[in-house]
């Protein structure tokens, strides 16, 4: 029902607004989306017909309990010396590169200028167009992980770089960790894109093309990719992988090889052969199988408003509760001297058209009575 | 709609109503803007209040203030129901309620079975009260026991607020010093209808007048009009608000014989008289034979044997609804069960 007495808020007075920064920690295992128990897990995630990503769930994405983690792609840029009309999917790679360069970059020159192209990922703060990444990876996150951005300088993903057999643990090979240290939430360490905040992502240790790498003792900071905070996406060199295959005696899952063809004839590959002569899907299969895991601090941007409800000390002292009375007397007094007292429970916040927007309830009464006045403080968050 | 966690200190737990979040998507100026608040105490049971207790008056209130919170829901209802009141004089002892007259006087419908009987057309009401034969309960016979809808005529819902307690005499001086000077009187009754059974809301018209005599002798001509045609919304889903007047309630305590709570529902004194009937949508007004309105079988129940009359005497459709109805000074509160009735045939 309708309550026939209200108390006045104040604009100018009464209301105030604040905004909070509300961080959770997202600890992604590698066994939701890599290996479980001997088999990699592959229930989880979704390909698609048109075959440009793959989606990553944390449970069978057929179940409907199933949620959305991220999504993967491997691509290039048109400029790519991988880029071939021999190449799988080659337009598509092409494709996927512009769309996130497109996107969180834009283009250099302006939109006539016919020399105009889009910007590359570079592995600096700078977009100086040094040290291009035009073969890569990208990993970008779920809006239900990220929520608003991820927080600066708390992004960290294990990576294995060893052979298709199993990349973390392969001997010759390292277990690197990609992480964005430099960044800080005070705005040091990252760059402002079309995309939003943009920071640098450094691997702990040294990569490259040697074909027999050892794992390094010492701490390296080398970039190898870059975050972008708000959009909740990952970019990684496909230069992380980057090895020949070994012929030999070895043992065939010892060969230093990025990928290997789940059929029959045991085609093993390299990250750009697999780039090459992959489609997207199965590139996306190998990066996964590298991918340990991922922890990262989402952070909800709260715009709250407050609302002081201040209560006189002469009113709201007496209830329409039906309780209230026993005939028509009031049980609270013995005579018309003593104090009126009511408790209250609830605010109920109004327009000017006595519509009631919002609520708030207090965990036990609240006794009030003429000899004090209070001050209800409502937070209602946006 | 769990409790709130009341062990540690207090917490507020605050949400947007649904309404609240249409408002914010409408974006209608001013209509998500809140402008003032009210507060309420509906988990409270005051009759747990023990003025008596023997630790003395710090006990007083050990129950109440123990009572556990529910959470905030977003419905609009089920949260503040009646609310504190504003009144500043700290002096009052008694608060007015509303009643019922429920047959008192000659002119106000009475209650069958505890529910207020709203035929939807003449045929019903003829029905019901067995004016032609016999077709309706035996209690019910009788011009007093059923409202007919949209009709101005009697009987229609006589309500009264005041102090209903024998410890105030019923006086007018009484009357001025308990509810005219403290501003108890409700010259203005809200009435809260379910919007898709009751569409109009008819009220006394402001030449009304009630009044007794030292002998109680009833003078009075109250008359209702339905000049109350339009609904506002509510914070009850689904219900309109309606404003109808209150005239004085001149029963006072006779000087010389009679008893004044013959004729009228409150016990002290009287402040107000409200009078009411209702209109409902012209679907629900089909005689026997007609086509039964689809709201009585989503709503309510069709082609039933409600008086028990046995055989095919004759069969109602009819529609429990409740009205409540609050008074505008004093914020007391009554509810009204409502049934509404058609004739649906033998």
């Amino acid at each position: 029902m309708a309550i026939k007495n209200y108390q006045h808020i104040s604009p100018t007075t009464d209301v105030t607004t604040t905004r909070t920064l509300l961080h959770e920690a997202i600890p992604l295992t590698g066994t939701i989306y890599f290996y479980q128990t001997g088999a990699y897990v592959e229930s989880n995630i979704k390909n698609y017909t048109h075959g440009m990503f793959q989606s990553v769930y944390d449970y069978p994405y057929l179940s409907s309990s199933a949620n959305h983690i991220f999504d993967l792609t491997a691509c290039y840029a048109g400029t790519s010396a991988l880029s071939s009309s021999t190449s799988v999917q080659n337009a598509k790679k092409i494709n996927m590169y512009t769309e996130f360069a497109q996107t969180l970059l834009g283009y250099t020159g302006s939109l006539v200028d016919p020399a105009k192209e889009v910007r590359y990922f570079e592995n600096d703060l700078s977009l100086d167009g040094v040290g291009k990444m035009r073969e890569v990876f990208v990993v970008n996150f779920s809006r239900l992980l990220a929520k608003d951005q991820i927080k600066k300088g708390s992004f960290s993903m294990t990576v294995g770089t060893g052979s298709w057999h199993n990349a973390f643990i392969h001997p010759a090979r390292k277990l690197i960790t990609v992480t964005d240290a430099s960044s800080s939430a005070d705005g040091s360490g990252i760059t402002n894109t079309l995309g939003g905040d943009m920071g640098i992502l450094y691997s702990n240790k040294d990569f490259g093309s040697q074909p027999t790498r050892q794992p390094s003792t010492r701490t390296l900071s080398m970039p190898c990719g870059a975050l972008f905070y708000q959009a909740g996406i990952a970019v990684l060199t496909a230069s992380l992988f980057s090895g020949s295959i070994v012929t030999g005696s070895i043992p065939t899952g010892h060969k230093n090889a990025f990928y290997r063809s789940p059929s029959a004839t045991n085609i093993f590959r390299t990250v750009t052969e697999t780039l090459t002569s992959s489609a997207i899907s199965a590139a996306c299969d190998a990066i996964r199988h590298r991918i340990g895991n991922i922890s990262f601090n989402n952070t909800t941007e709260i715009n709250s408003k407050i609302y002081f409800c201040r209560v006189p000390h002469n009113m709201f002292n007496y209830s329409a509760n039906p309780t209230y009375l026993t005939g028509s007397k009031i049980r609270v007094k013995n005579n018309a001297s003593d104090s009126p007292v009511a408790y209250i429970t609830t605010v109920g916040l109004y327009n000017s058209s006595n519509e009631l927007l919002a609520v708030a309830k207090l965990s036990e009464p609240i006794r009030k009575d003429p000899t004090n006045d209070i001050t209800i403080r409502v937070r209602l968050d946006y | 709609m769990a409790f709130l966690d009341n062990s540690g200190d207090i917490i507020l737990d605050a949400v947007l109503t649904d309404l609240g979040r249409q408002r914010l998507a409408d974006g209608t100026a001013g209509s998500s803007t809140i402008v003032k608040f009210g507060l309420g105490d509906d988990e409270i049971n005051y009759g747990t209040y023990d003025l008596a207790h023997p630790s003395g008056s710090a006990y007083y209130d050990l129950e109440i203030m123990q009572t556990p919170v529910f959470q905030a829901t977003t419905a609009t209802n089920a949260n503040i129901n009646y609310g504190l009141l504003k009144l500043t004089d700290t002096s009052l002892l008694y608060l007015p309620a509303i009643s019922l007259n429920d047959g008192k006087l000659a002119v106000a419908v009475k209650r069958y079975v505890n529910m207020i009987y709203l035929c939807v057309n003449d045929e019903t009401w003829r029905k019901v009260t067995s004016a032609d034969t016999t077709t309706g309960p035996t209690d019910m016979k009788g011009i007093g026991t059923a409202l007919q809808v949209a009709n101005a005529s009697t009987p229609f819902v006589i309500l009264e607020s005041g102090l209903d307690t024998f410890e105030i005499a019923a006086t007018s001086a009484n009357r001025s010093s308990y509810l005219v000077s403290p501003g108890l009187v409700d010259n203005t009754f809200t009435i809260m209808a379910d919007s898709r059974l009751i569409t109009r809301v008819g009220s006394l018209i402001p030449s009304s007048y009630l009044r007794n005599d030292d002998v109680n002798y009833v003078t009075e001509d109250l008359r209702l009009g339905f000049t109350t045609t339009t609904g506002t919304s509510d914070n009850l889903e689904n219900y309109n608000s309606f404003t109808v007047r209150g005239i004085n309630d001149g029963i006072t305590e006779p000087a010389t014989s009679g008893n004044d709570n013959d004729i009228s529902a409150i016990k002290g004194p009287r402040g107000t008289l409200g009078g009411l009937n209702f209109d409902v949508p012209a679907e629900l007004k089909t005689i026997a034979g007609g086509t039964t309105a689809r709201e009585f079988s989503q709503y309510g129940t069709v082609n039933a044997d409600l008086f028990s009359l046995g055989g095919s005497v004759a069969k109602y459709d009819y529609i429990d609804t409740t009205v409540y109805i609050m008074g505008d000074n004093s914020s007391a509160t009554l509810q009204l069960p409502v049934r509404i009735i058609r004739y649906h045939g033998t």
